[in-house]
């Protein structure tokens, strides 16, 4: 697939919106959340304008609602598309959830069942999407909380044939995985090794909370040791894959998300990868001698 | 099995039950009881109800945690515990039709109006409006401020005819409570003055990307409001003519203009013949 690699990126939040255009941390790239800029005017645009000058984007949307019964919403696509013809984003993605039922929008990332039928139906939304946009989207696994008695596959299985059949990439959530795993009792490594390689383009990395009885994905903690383990594993699966860190609440100083971002390239470098990408590779080799 | 739509509707009714999924659940007719009965896998460490409460949880906490950015005057007011009761009265009616949460709060003024928290606080749906005009002039479009050397370029003879464009960030709000001063002590933990009724406008505005609100007097008011409805310049001076008098119209116009400029209200200029 050709989607470039970026290297270790951090999801762009307002509270750091100060340091990162005064002091230019070298990081690699940034993740935005698509509808926090799909407005007319004033300083989040303004602030994206100066942030793209500098660093490559990529962006990340929570309203697509793939997997809803409800019909597309052109107007949210035509939107997104204008943002990217504006900023010129590495790639778009979202996640294979429905956000809303109705009209009605939940702001929330809500599961699927995993089903032949729905699998039918979000593959031929997820190529409607691509045609509107003129470009492949990578489609993100959410945690869970709940499964549904209908379902006929795994969440793996259904994440798998909807990036075959309608020919879009997957960004592998980890964090996700590892949540998802614990809250139904699943293998973490059964779902790594189940993702075809070659679709797999972006990592997300992010904390969690333990709620005793489930875990929450909650954004608000550094990413948990057993989830670098997780990361590890995937690396040496999927190779240098684009990764991404995000912290959503009680976000710490900038250089404390930074410091994720760079631990993540660090396992990425000392893993052996059972899966070398010609593309990621040389550009790997190319930043290490710099 | 349910086809799709049913699955999620029967989904999206009980995580927005306001007294949780159980009470959400109880209340579906039998045949959507069954269904739901249905819906979601549970084992030993969580029951389907608990699972679905946790998607409940996070519909509600999510848009309230939202609404309370955007209306942190509101909240300060009314206190937490109130604010809370609010939204959820609020959801109820005016579910998220928006993909963006941006757009979540719009219908909260109008809704505090009818509202019991309207008739123990009266200012508070001026104190909404006024928090919803922020958020407004906060993304609204951009527009290059006229420079004042362009206005001086302009020849005498011409200015009568001429017709101002205004900056797409400036509201005029008309309000019924000095809700300036209710929305100031707000931001303050200072204790509060009991606010008095008092008809005002406040002009809400961007500038340098910061928005800025303040009251403005009659004058000022039918003069913007006039400038808006594309009227020229020697109708908005005889507009405040009829409201400031005949002596004071030059200088009122001069220091409006002047004020307008140094405010960047002012994006263009027509000239009509």
């Amino acid at each position: 697939m050709d989607f470039p690699f970026l290297g270790f990126g951090v999801g762009l939040r307002t509270k750091h919106y100060s340091e990162i255009l005064e002091t230019h941390p070298a990081v690699d790239w940034f993740e935005v959340i698509s509808e926090n800029f799909m407005v007319a005017g004033g300083r989040p645009l303004h602030i994206l304008e100066q942030v793209r000058s500098r660093y490559a984007i990529v962006l990340h949307g929570v309203s697509l609602s793939i997997g809803s019964a409800d019909p597309l919403n052109p107007d949210y696509l035509r939107q997104l598309d204008a943002l990217a013809r504006r900023f010129e984003p590495a790639w778009i993605s979202d996640h294979l959830c429905w956000t809303g039922v109705g009209g009605r929008n939940a702001h929330d990332l809500l599961p699927l069942p995993y089903t032949p039928e729905v699998l039918a139906h979000v593959v031929e939304r997820v190529r409607r999407v691509q045609d509107v946009l003129g470009r492949r989207i990578l489609l993100e696994n959410v945690s869970t909380y709940i499964e549904y008695q209908d379902s006929t596959m795994p969440e793996w299985e259904f994440l798998s044939q909807v990036a075959e059949q309608a020919d879009c990439g997957i960004l592998l959530d980890i964090n996700n995985i590892f949540v998802s795993a614990f809250n139904h009792g699943f293998s973490a490594a059964e779902y790594l090794h189940a993702v075809p390689v070659e679709r797999v383009q972006q990592f997300h990395l992010a904390g969690h909370s333990d709620k005793g009885t489930f875990l929450h994905d909650t954004h608000d903690h550094p990413v948990s040791d057993v989830v670098w383990d997780l990361y590890a594993q995937a690396v040496r699966r999927f190779g240098n894959v684009s990764t991404l860190i995000e912290w959503d609440d009680h976000i710490p100083p900038f250089g404390d998300v930074h410091a994720e971002a760079l631990r993540a390239k660090a396992i990425a470098e000392s893993v052996d990868h059972a899966q070398p990408r010609a593309d990621t590779a040389a550009l790997l080799d190319a930043d290490h001698s710099a | 099995m349910p086809s799709l739509a049913q699955t999620q509707q029967l989904f999206w009714t009980l995580i927005t039950a306001p007294e949780g999924v159980a009470a959400g659940r109880n209340a579906l007719r039998p045949s959507q009881r069954a269904l739901a009965d249905t819906l979601v896998r549970e084992d030993a460490r969580l029951s389907a109800v608990d699972r679905l409460d946790i998607y409940a949880d996070m519909y509600f906490y999510r848009i309230r945690d939202c609404l309370k950015e955007d209306f942190g005057a509101v909240c300060a007011v009314i206190g937490e515990a109130a604010f809370h009761n609010l939204i959820t009265d609020y959801l109820l009616v005016h579910p998220s039709t928006h993909f963006s949460l941006r757009y979540v709060g719009r219908h909260l003024p109008a809704f505090v109006r009818r509202h019991t928290v309207g008739t123990q606080w009266p200012y508070l749906a001026d104190l909404a409006s006024l928090e919803w005009t922020i958020l407004e002039a906060f993304d609204a479009p951009d527009a290059e401020p006229l420079a004042p050397a362009a206005l001086a370029a302009v020849p005498q003879e011409r200015w009568p005819d001429l017709r101002f464009t205004l900056t797409p960030s400036l509201h005029l709000l008309d309000v019924g409570w000095p809700v300036h001063e209710i929305w100031k002590q707000a931001q303050a933990v200072e204790k509060r003055v009991e606010p008095q009724p008092a008809d005002s406008c406040v002009r809400v505005w961007r500038q340098d990307l910061r928005v800025f609100h303040r009251p403005i007097d009659a004058v000022e008011r039918g003069a913007l409001t006039a400038i808006r409805a594309g009227a020229v310049f020697t109708d908005v001076c005889e507009g405040i003519t009829a409201a400031a008098g005949e002596t004071e119209v030059a200088a009122r116009a001069a220091a409006l203009l002047h004020e307008w400029l140094a405010d960047e209200l002012l994006t263009g200029f027509s000239v009509s013949r």
